[in-house]
């Protein structure tokens, strides 16, 4: 079983969007933006919601990608190939990358990963940042 | 406290795209209640991994764009969440009192649509086989 723990908006403004989800929501900041980005990621405990930099508008700014997060990244594959047979999709690169990218049957952008994109970044270290 | 727990995702295949989930990542189909597509030439999906529901919406008559369509955040308190609103935005709409959908849709400063509820995404249509899985 895949869990849905992340989404990603694009936007040109991120500052002021997560301004935007953390005074109308309350969400707050997961994990400290990386250095030179501009990209920043908020959640609600649970669920990740990434705002995605978009500055130099290279994509459409909007819902971007979800995030599934998964215990065994083996098996997964296996039933996306048997899900979707004859389309090849990225594999994990190393024992230490166990994520990748795919695209669902309809070409929506999913980040499947072990980890999720919260577990290692505890979300307590941030909780109390706005 | 206010939860992200709902993603749509419009396609004109919405059998084909649903079985993906359900085959490929474990979803099970949020079996009762009132499915608001039902009424459409092509049935819609609503698909959970037992804490956040993934709506497959039909999209047959192809009069939107396929793809990521809106997401949903389960709010505690709409009429604060509202005030809240209104201190960003002119003007938010509701939706009728017994609307089976969610009560509210906003969009956010950039455009991206919502659906706000407090009653939820998953409680008014309760998954008949608890958390387990497939």
């Amino acid at each position: 079983m895949a869990q849905i723990r992340h989404l990603a908006i694009s936007s040109d403004d991120t500052e002021k969007l997560a301004s935007f989800y953390k005074e109308v929501f309350g969400f707050w900041q997961s994990r400290p933006t990386p250095e030179g980005r501009k990209t920043i990621y908020l959640t609600d405990g649970t669920v990740e919601l990434a705002i995605l930099e978009n500055s130099n508008q290279q994509n459409s700014n909007g819902l971007h990608h979800f995030g599934l997060q998964t215990d065994n990244i083996d098996a997964t594959i296996n039933r996306i190939e048997k899900a979707q047979p004859g389309k090849a999709i990225g594999k994990p690169g190393s024992s230490s990358s166990k994520d990748l990218w795919l695209s669902d049957p309809s070409g929506n952008h999913i980040y499947l990963s072990v980890h999720g994109t919260l577990e290692y970044q505890p979300v307590e270290k941030y909780a109390n940042r706005k | 406290m206010n939860q992200l727990r709902h993603l749509a995702i419009r396609t004109e295949e919405p059998e084909k795209l649903a079985a993906f989930y359900i085959e490929a990542f474990g979803f099970r189909e949020v079996r009762e209640g009132v499915v608001p597509a039902q009424v459409q030439e092509s049935k819609s999906f609503h698909l959970t991994d037992g804490y956040f529901e993934l709506a497959i919406l039909a999209n047959s008559p192809n009069q939107s764009p396929n793809g990521l369509y809106h997401f949903g955040i389960k709010v505690d308190d709409m009429d604060e969440t509202v005030r809240r609103l209104e201190s960003w935005q002119k003007r938010v709409m509701r939706r009728p009192a017994d609307t089976s959908f969610a009560e509210l849709r906003v969009s956010d400063i950039d455009g991206n649509l919502m659906d706000l509820s407090v009653h939820g995404f998953l409680e008014y249509q309760p998954v008949k086989s608890g958390n387990e899985g497939k």
